[in-house]
């Protein structure tokens, strides 16, 4: 059996991310080469509210966005709202601040609460877990889902709202809005078209790839920064082969392609 | 707990990424035996999707009648929410009525009744927020330039040039401004755009592939 070579580059690509991705792992597990983060104020932010949600008792809002779970263009950036979720969770589960969470898509309200479940059973707080604050606001339908939240803002004030996930120019509803109440608000996008209305209504922003690289901040332990290790490498790399081809066009070379 | 001392989690995780890869591998290229498979796999999906969008419809219909009930703030709202669901469903499921008549047990939702439906009321309530978003984007153009931070006041300012250079054509005779414009768009905003691009796709690449491996786990439910 013969593999097309488009499946055997993409093969030899997975293998080698799967090693870098191992190799990390393993390196941050046994402590080696410890490394200091680059500050996210935007997550300050949200440690900060962690803090204070559990004294005031107002409601930390998470959002993995309206993106769906299975389209090829939102579906990363919801996993990566997910796991967030999941950590914010599990330290407002440790803190005793209350969570609300909002979802755009069936499958991630499923996602959100079977991680949110997770979340408080493996902080030893299973009883406190409660269904009716993971909310599905809208299915699929990015401006339903940003006048949903907007009805959230209304009907409570929150500790502070954090968006981090697949967005578009959706956000601006929600965000405005938000900005308006005065509801402190973190979000983070990857496209061009929700970024700039995040710069103006957010209080802290998450560019591009640092929404993937959020829940290995907010985590306790050491383990997930291994995801940081990975992305700062391949992303060294890429530089590399950039630069390489930008020297080898100026003298003239082109890829055969 | 490692995953590999927790036998749940453990075969969650091997059937997780045995299924990603093979679907994967089917993307990259078709490769005989496992075409079929991840097709299979793929159809699976779209029917748990389906049945999720029921949970979710559940969790939708509990949450407001819940509010209905005890009469919070706005539950008149939540009675327009359950009422407009019901007339969806069964116009589009039951029966529904069209000029002339009324059609019985509709075969697909783009027949007339829940095809007039969407018409005489999403479509406008769905231009109408389009619409809001120019409003929205000048008011919080107008608090942008209250805060005065370095960030919203640039992103205005190239706003503000790129929009009077669009709206008002005789402004591109001026010498230089509609060539600076057209760099700044083909060069800086477009390797900006790529820088970006290339940055979460790498992101996502390594998010999928801590899936695969169980890293993350975002699909267990205990």
């Amino acid at each position: 059996m013969s593999l097309p070579s488009e499946t055997l580059f993409l093969l030899v690509l997975v293998l080698a991310v799967i090693g870098l991705t191992l190799w990390h792992h393993a390196r941050v597990l046994a402590g080696r080469n410890p490394f200091t983060l680059r500050p996210l104020p935007g997550l300050d932010l949200m440690r900060r509210a962690l803090a204070r949600g559990a004294e005031t008792g107002r409601a930390i809002h998470l959002s993995p966005g309206s993106g769906a779970v299975g389209g090829r263009a939102s579906t990363a950036e919801t996993v990566a709202g997910l796991l967030v979720a999941e950590r914010v969770a599990a330290e407002a589960a440790l803190n005793g601040a209350p969570i609300l969470v909002s979802s755009g898509d069936a499958v991630a309200h499923l996602a959100l609460r079977g991680s949110l479940r997770q979340s408080y059973q493996r902080a030893g707080l299973g009883q406190d877990y409660d269904p009716v604050n993971v909310q599905m606001l809208a299915h699929q339908d990015p401006m339903a889902y940003a006048s949903g939240v907007t009805t959230l803002y209304g009907r409570q004030k929150l500790e502070v709202s954090q968006f981090n996930g697949s967005f578009g120019q959706e956000f601006l509803l929600a965000g405005e809005v938000g900005a308006q109440r005065d509801v402190p608000q973190i979000a983070g996008a990857t496209t061009t078209t929700a970024l700039p209305l995040v710069y103006l209504t957010a209080d802290g922003v998450l560019v591009g790839e640092e929404i993937y690289a959020a829940e290995a901040y907010l985590a306790r332990t050491t383990a997930p920064q291994a995801r940081l290790l990975t992305q700062d490498a391949m992303r060294t790399a890429v530089i590399l082969v950039i630069l390489i081809l930008l020297i080898l066009a100026l003298f003239g070379w082109t890829l055969p392609i | 707990m490692s995953f590999l001392h927790d036998p749940k989690r453990l075969i969650a995780t091997l059937i997780a990424g045995a299924t990603g890869l093979l679907v994967l591998i089917d993307f990259a290229g078709p490769v005989g035996t496992i075409s079929a498979v991840a097709q299979l796999l793929v159809n699976w999906a779209a029917l748990v999707t389906a049945l999720a969008l029921l949970v979710g419809l559940l969790n939708v219909v509990l949450s407001h009648i819940r509010r209905v009930m005890r009469r919070n703030a706005d539950w008149g709202y939540s009675v327009v929410l359950l009422g407009a669901m019901l007339a969806v469903i069964v116009s589009g499921t039951l029966i529904g009525f069209v000029p002339g008549g009324y059609v019985l047990y509709p075969t697909v939702l783009a027949e007339q009744p829940v095809r007039d439906l969407f018409r005489a009321f999403y479509q406008p309530l769905a231009a109408s927020f389009l619409a809001l978003l120019a409003f929205f984007g000048l008011s919080a153009a107008l608090r942008a330039l209250r805060r005065r931070t370095t960030d919203s006041l640039v992103i205005l300012v190239v706003a503000m040039i790129v929009l009077v250079v669009a709206a008002l054509p005789q402004l591109a005779a001026l010498p230089y401004l509609n060539d600076t414009v057209n760099w700044m768009a083909d060069f800086v905003a477009l390797a900006s755009a790529r820088g970006l691009l290339i940055g979460a796709a790498l992101g996502a690449l390594v998010a999928g592939i801590r899936v695969l491996l169980g890293f993350d786990q975002p699909y267990l439910d205990r």
